[in-house]
Order: structure tokens, then C-alpha cells, then sequence
């Protein structure tokens, strides 16, 4: 209650153009933002440019915010919105799965360089699940990184996304096994590498 | 042969979103199924390694990009920054709003001095008509007997202000009606 008072005082005082108030939302909720941009896009850089896309969009229209209890939510939408334009900007004709699948795997592949096998053991926790999320089409991605790395509420994840609650709970469930696919595929691949490693 | 869990059910389970009525069966259907229980356990794992994934702080350069971008989309005064009350203008403004409410104050305390006085004098002149009235009716009622100190003139002279030596004929206003009395 005294969080969504404070919300609401953040709200008025951006609209009345108080750069005091602008400034207290994005502290508020830009490293929410920022991570959902970077797990979405695999790019610290393009991750800090939408962000910053995301917060004058959200910063300039916050007038037209009818329920300010709802402005986390708002804000996520404005910056799924600007990943989906970035999206179609990289020549992606269509969002269905199968392109944006396409596409999320052409996306920042990692350069192996002159010793893969090497690389690839060293490879961290963090970068095994930018790998697996990459792998995921993006549809996928955001309900995933919204509900695991997230930790957000399904409910919360329907005005997001704005589909329904049933179609975000499959979205979750076939992401999970998605995900689960590519960390077995890591881990087989790891465990190969390392028997290779030790024959030699 | 009982039903396993759903893959879905498992993974709002995990979520800690399954309605009230469906978490208390997957509850029980976990304490006795291997094949679920492990499979719940690989999900709430892979879950929890996402979630421990580092957390990437405020990028500290964004923050004066956005200002500097919403300072040139709102030129001149529609962005206002943290201290912008207490500047010179504004603050005139205030000064200026003042000063005009206070002579208005003025002009109104001034307006309500000068009913009020007009106000008692009309009550001090009705008054006055009025005992001029009863006065004139009295006198017409009984001119030799009416003076309204006479019944202190019989009892002690000094009582009556009028009857004192010397102011008797030139003070007391009701002595022409007195007669030879």
C-alpha cells in the first residue's frame, strides 16, 4: 500500500515534468528493465540503448498511464515493445517462432575462436544461460526470463505480455523444457570434451 | 495405474502458481512418485541456477543520456529540476501573489470597519428616536405627572442628579414638565 502511495507521488510529480520524479523511476525500476533487455538481447550495449529508448518513451507518455499501480508492468511493455522493433529491424520478416528462432540463433553466436574445446569449458554460469536462452525463440525467451530469472507472477506476466494466463503457463512449461534440452545438450557436450581431455 | 503430473502442472508448481485445490494434489502426488518428484527436482534446480545468474547493475552512463534527451524533447520550463521552487522567479511570483492578497485582506477589513460603525450608529439613532417616542407619549399621557426621577425626589433628594442645587432648573431636561412642583 505505502509502496503504490509512493508509486503514485512518482507518477504525479513526472507529470507535472518534475525531473526529480523521472529520475526516482528509473532508479526505482531500471535494473528490472535493464536485466529483462540484457537476458532478451544478449548485448549489454544494446541493452543499455533500449533501455534508454524505453524510459524517454516511458518518461514522455507517462501521461497517458491511466492506473499508476500499474507503471512496472507499463514500462516492461514499452521495453518488450522497442526489443520487438529492434527485432524487426535486424530484417526479421515475421515474429512467428520459427523465424524469430531463426533468428535468436544467429544472433551473437559465440566465437570459438582457435581452441573451442577449451572455450567451451571455461564457459561460465552466465554465459551457459545466455547460450540457452538464445536458443530460445523470443516468444519463449520473455515469458521464460520474466517467470524464472525474474521471478514475476504469472498474472503479472499476462499484462506484459498481454496474453492470457492459460497461454502463459504453456509459454513457461515449453520454454522450461526448451531450456532444460539445451543445458543436457551443454552438459553432454561439457562431459564429452572433458573424457576427450583426458584420453589425450 | 495413477496419473503422473503434468509437465505443465510441474512447472507451475515450481512457479509456485498452481490454484490452492491443485498444489495440495501435486503435495501428495509428490511424497509418493519417484518419477515426478525427480523430475519436479531437476526443474526447481535448473530454476533456481537462472535465478542465482547474476544480476547486472544500473548502467550509470544511461541515466544523463535520458536527461539530456528529455531537457532537448521539453525546451525551456516544462522539465523541472529538484531545487526549481526556490528560484528567483518563481519565488517572485509567490511574493507578488502575496503583496496582492494582503491588500485585498485590507480592503476587506476596511469595508467591514465602515458597515460595522454605520451599522451601530443607525442602532444609536433608533434607540434614541425610540426613547423620544415613549418620552413624547408619556408627556402626552400626563404632562404634570410623568418625570422619571420623581420617586427619588420624595425619598433623597441627592439621589436625583438633576434635583441638585443649582442644576435643577438649567440641567434636568424634564423641567418644564414639572410644573410648580
Amino acid at each position: 500500500m505505502g509502496g503504490d502511495r509512493k508509486v503514485g507521488k512518482l507518477v504525479e510529480g513526472a507529470r507535472s515534468g518534475n525531473v526529480a520524479a523521472y529520475q526516482s523511476i528509473y532508479e526505482q525500476f531500471g535494473a528490472r528493465i535493464f536485466n529483462f533487455l540484457f537476458r532478451l538481447l544478449g548485448s549489454r550495449e544494446e541493452a543499455e540503448d533500449l533501455m534508454q529508448q524505453t524510459f524517454l518513451i516511458a518518461l514522455k507518455q507517462i501521461g497517458t498511464l491511466r492506473d499508476a499501480e500499474q507503471l512496472e508492468s507499463w514500462i516492461f511493455r514499452i521495453a518488450r515493445n522497442e526489443v520487438y522493433q529492434r527485432f524487426r529491424k535486424k530484417k526479421v520478416e515475421s515474429l512467428d517462432d520459427k523465424a524469430l528462432e531463426t533468428d535468436a540463433r544467429q544472433f551473437e553466436e559465440p566465437r570459438l575462436g582457435a581452441n573451442p574445446e577449451r572455450m567451451l569449458l571455461n564457459i561460465e554460469l552466465g554465459e551457459v544461460i545466455q547460450r540457452v536462452l538464445r536458443g530460445l525463440p523470443v516468444k519463449l525467451r520473455e515469458v521464460f526470463v520474466l517467470a524464472v530469472i525474474q521471478n514475476m507472477s504469472y498474472q503479472e506476466i499476462t499484462k506484459i505480455v498481454g496474453r492470457s494466463l492459460l497461454s502463459v503457463k504453456t509459454d513457461i512449461y515449453r520454454a522450461r523444457k526448451h531450456a532444460r534440452e539445451e543445458l543436457r545438450k551443454y552438459l553432454s557436450r561439457q562431459s564429452d570434451l572433458g573424457s576427450r581431455a583426458e584420453q589425450r | 495405474m495413477r496419473r503422473h503430473i503434468s509437465d505443465e502442472d510441474l512447472s507451475a508448481w515450481v512457479d509456485r502458481e498452481l490454484p490452492s485445490a491443485e498444489f495440495s494434489r501435486v503435495e501428495q502426488h509428490l511424497k509418493s512418485c519417484d518419477r515426478c518428484r525427480m523430475l519436479e527436482r531437476e526443474l526447481a534446480l535448473m530454476t533456481q541456477a537462472f535465478r542465482s545468474a547474476e544480476r547486472l547493475s544500473l548502467p550509470p552512463a544511461v541515466w544523463p543520456r535520458i536527461e539530456s534527451a528529455l531537457q532537448a524533447s521539453f525546451p525551456g520550463e516544462q522539465v523541472k529540476r529538484r531545487f526549481d521552487w526556490l528560484r528567483w522567479p518563481q519565488f517572485a511570483i509567490s511574493a507578488r501573489n502575496l503583496a496582492f492578497a494582503m491588500v485585498i485582506l485590507a480592503l476587506l477589513g476596511g469595508l467591514v470597519t465602515v458597515f460595522e460603525y454605520r451599522m451601530l450608529r443607525q442602532n444609536e439613532i433608533a434607540a434614541i428616536v425610540e426613547i423620544d417616542r415613549a418620552h413624547t407619549e408619556l408627556v402626552a399621557y400626563s404632562p404634570t405627572e410623568y418625570n422619571p426621577f420623581r420617586f427619588s425626589i420624595g425619598k433623597s433628594f441627592e439621589s436625583n442628579p438633576f434635583a441638585q442645587k443649582g442644576l435643577m432648573d438649567n440641567a434636568n431636561p424634564f423641567r418644564p414638565l414639572l410644573g410648580n412642583r
